[in-house]
């Protein structure tokens, strides 16, 4: 009895045992972070498939909420090969309603099933073509739909009787553009042939790439109906309110490749801005394409040419920079407006002789005059009373060799040379102040020019009005860089630009009824094979702004290598039709009727 | 009577009877069980048909999420610059030039204004889940939560 008891006792003792042991074993296992790891990883194979919802990228507007870029909805075609009935009935479909060829598809969807990973070809589906709209898509439902009640009609489930079986589409969103090339070099473009690889290049698309995209989900999706998840609120990304003006941008862009057209220039480049706001109203190109056909990009633009001269192109100004180099005299009280500077044609700075663009000696001459004639000699003379210290400085406060950091993806900068750097010498002294051996882009020039426009204040140019998020709008604040100048020079300087275009400077650049400022450059071309300047060519440019009492723009020309070579032929009227076009656009009244309501 | 209760049984049951019992007791188990898995059977098969529902609407959204913005380019093409330009001169009408323009004064008149983009579709984000928690709930969630949870029958008992 005992020893049956105690049998009874041990098997019972070891029943105990082996329970409390799966118990505990239990235990260890709910908490051991291995293993539940290997349970998720089990659940996520068998049991749910990952899902990412891609939001919905950003709309584009204009100032005025005209739509730049924007989404549309396209499908993807593919085949489940398993499904396959007939793939010449595939093949002959898309290629007479899409345009595809018959035996790149016909090769596709012959595919043989093989949904076994493990071999050497696996093949479940296969992606056929993109980009197809939704009124070939219903094309395409019907004949399926057709085909379908023509087999069941035949009863037949032969290889031989037309069959669009397996066939399958899905919708996406790619972008568009609507505007085609309007403004393409600002705003850039979204590629994607699929949604999952995706990529922005050039302008505001690249550059806020990342809010416009919005922040895509990934969620493991149960197979179960009966399990189901919580779906995130995927918000779509930011939209974006630029600051250009469709139909100055439009204006602008006609306006210029009439002039490049005109006066066979290799390229032409035309900016307007805001000086008060740094609000990049139009920036034109001459080299522009569609983009929604943006993989021509390297058709179009062929070797090194930049995607946007604005602000990835830098050239010798030439005459236009004599407006810095004044503004610094000025402002330093080395010259005054009156001052009379006896031209002889010639001055040597630094070892190096310089003469005027057209080789006379001009005589005695103001400050105006200077500007006017634009004298070389004069400038560089103003150089040397600035002295080599208080000429760079002002030149490093105007923002000369640095970037403007303009939210554009791609804006470059060319090193300025001051007397701090091994490889200055004396003679850049002379030769700077009249824009030659110094290199800019468009959108530093005008930035710079700005400060003498707005009183002093040097705005940073920008081409987003606006982010809207969530519902609620983000306004980009005006940004004042620097204050290189007073007030005081900026409104002497103005007035003295403005009176040099009236006394005949460029008088093709005014505009009646309106006063305005403005400078011409013609600049020599750089030859770097031998180490001069090229013969015969030049680059053109006007920069100039107005109404000078209260300036509501600036606009910038530049054509490069004109059939005329001289910037008061070939830029000053391009800057005068612009100038025309502006004021209408921007509704601002001839200078007298402006002046009889403000001070009645 | 209440004595009687607890005097043990003097004499077996007739086998019967016993029969009987045994057979009812059978029964009630196999009821029960009966009655538990047609209640699992229905709430699952309401899970899952809300559960379709569910993905069915999902798609639906997508599709109209497509849609409106299929209509939004539509108009973007139809209102382009290039294409505003054609209608307009189609309908007679030319751009106004410098000469020709006039002013006039108009008190009060500010100019054009910029639009307010805040309306634009841009939802705010989802603070409360949309799917209600009986949804997600298992089937013992849903009975312990709702049914033999004390707290939850006296805070409905208190309301």
């Amino acid at each position: 009895m005992l020893n049956s008891f105690s049998r009874l006792k041990f098997v019972g003792s070891c029943f105990s045992l082996f329970g409390l042991l799966t118990i505990g074993k239990m235990i260890y296992i709910q908490n051991d972070s291995s293993y539940r790891d290997l349970a998720q990883r089990l659940e996520n194979k068998f049991y749910s498939a990952p899902w990412t919802i891609y939001p919905e990228r950003g709309t584009i507007y204009d100032r005025w909420g005209k739509i730049l870029a924007i989404n549309q909805e396209v499908y993807e075609i593919g085949v489940n090969l398993e499904n396959v009935d007939n793939p010449g009935s595939i093949a002959s479909v898309l290629s007479s309603v899409l345009g595809a060829k018959y035996q790149d598809i016909y090769d596709k969807a012959s595919t043989k099933y093989q949904p076994d990973l493990n071999k050497q070809y696996p093949a479940v589906y296969y992606r056929l073509l993109d980009s197809v709209t939704r009124d070939k898509i219903d094309v395409l439902q019907e004949l399926q739909d057709d085909y379908a009640k023509l087999r069941q009609t035949l009863n037949s489930s032969s290889e031989e009787t037309p069959s669009l079986n397996g066939l399958t589409w899905h919708p996406y969103l790619q972008r568009i553009y609507p505007e085609k090339s309007l403004a393409s070099n600002l705003i850039g473009f979204y590629a994607a042939r699929w949604q999952e690889d995706g990529q922005a290049f050039y302008g505001v698309e690249e550059k806020y790439n990342d809010i416009l995209t919005g922040t895509p989900v990934t969620l493991q999706l149960p197979f179960d109906p009966k399990d189901v998840t919580e779906l995130p609120n995927v918000l779509p990304g930011a939209s974006l309110v630029l600051t250009i003006d469709r139909e100055i941008q439009a204006n602008m862009e006609r306006i210029l490749d009439d002039a490049v057209k005109l006066n066979r220039a290799e390229s032409g480049t035309l900016v307007v801005m805001d000086p008060k706001t740094g609000e990049i109203l139009a920036m034109a190109n001459s080299t522009r394409m569609d983009l929604n056909e943006y993989y021509k990009l390297a058709d179009i633009f062929t070797g090194t040419a930049p995607y946007n001269r604005a602000i990835g192109a830098t050239y010798e100004p030439g005459s236009v920079f004599k407006i810095l180099t004044m503004a610094a005299a000025l402002d330093k009280g080395v010259v005054k407006p009156g001052t009379v500077y006896v031209d002889e044609g010639y001055i040597n700075v630094g070892g190096a002789p310089i003469h005027n663009w057209d080789y006379l000696a001009h005589g005695p001459q103001d400050m105006v005059g200077c500007l006017q004639n634009s004298l070389n000699v004069c400038l560089a003379w103003v150089a040397t009373e600035l002295k080599k210290e208080s000429f760079y400085s002002y030149m490093q406060a105007f923002g000369i060799g640095h970037r403007t950091k303009i939210d554009l993806a791609g804006e470059v900068v060319y090193p300025f040379r001051t007397p701090a750097d091994s490889n200055w010498y004396e003679a850049d002294l002379g030769a700077n102040s009249y824009g030659q051996g110094v290199s800019v882009t468009p959108i530093q020039l005008l930035t710079a020019v700005s400060a003498v426009a707005n009183d002093g204040k040097m705005v940073k140019p920008h081409v987003v009005k606006s982010v809207i998020d969530n519902g609620r709008q983000y306004n980009t604040p005006v940004e004042i860089l620097n204050t290189p100048i007073q007030s005081t020079t900026a409104r002497t300087l103005s007035s003295m630009l403005a009176t040099s275009l009236e006394q005949g400077e460029a008088t093709k650049a005014l505009v009646p009824g309106y006063r305005i400022a403005g400078k011409t450059g013609t600049a020599s071309i750089p030859d770097a094979a031998n180490n001069g300047y090229l013969k015969d060519v030049t680059n053109a440019s006007f920069i100039g702004w107005g109404p000078i009492d209260d300036p509501r723009f600036m606009v910038f020309v530049w054509l490069e290598k004109p059939e005329g070579i001289w910037g008061s032929t070939v830029a000053a009227p391009v800057f005068g039709e612009a100038v025309k076009n502006l004021v209408v656009l921007m509704d601002i009244p001839p200078d007298d009727v402006r002046l009889s309501v403000s001070n009645p | 009577m209440t004595i009687l209760r607890f005097l043990p049984q003097a004499y077996q049951q007739a086998p019967g009877r016993i029969l009987k019992q045994r057979v009812v007791i059978v029964l009630a188990v196999v009821v029960a069980g009966l009655v538990i898995a047609i209640f699992y059977l229905w709430y699952a098969e309401q899970t899952a048909s809300n559960g379709i529902a569910i993905e069915n609407l999902k798609r639906r959204k997508e599709d109209l999420v497509n849609q409106i913005a299929n209509y939004h380019s539509k108009i973007a093409s139809l209102s382009s610059e290039e294409a505003m330009k054609k209608r307009a001169e189609k309908m007679g009408f030319i751009l106004v030039s410098l000469e020709n323009a006039q002013y006039l004064v108009l008190p009060g008149y500010i100019g054009r204004s910029a639009p307010d983009f805040s309306q634009n579709n841009n939802p705010a984000p989802r603070e409360q889940p949309e799917l209600e928690a009986a949804y997600t709930q298992s089937l013992w969630d849903l009975l312990w939560k709702n049914i033999l949870n004390t707290d939850a029958l006296q805070i409905s008992r208190a309301e």
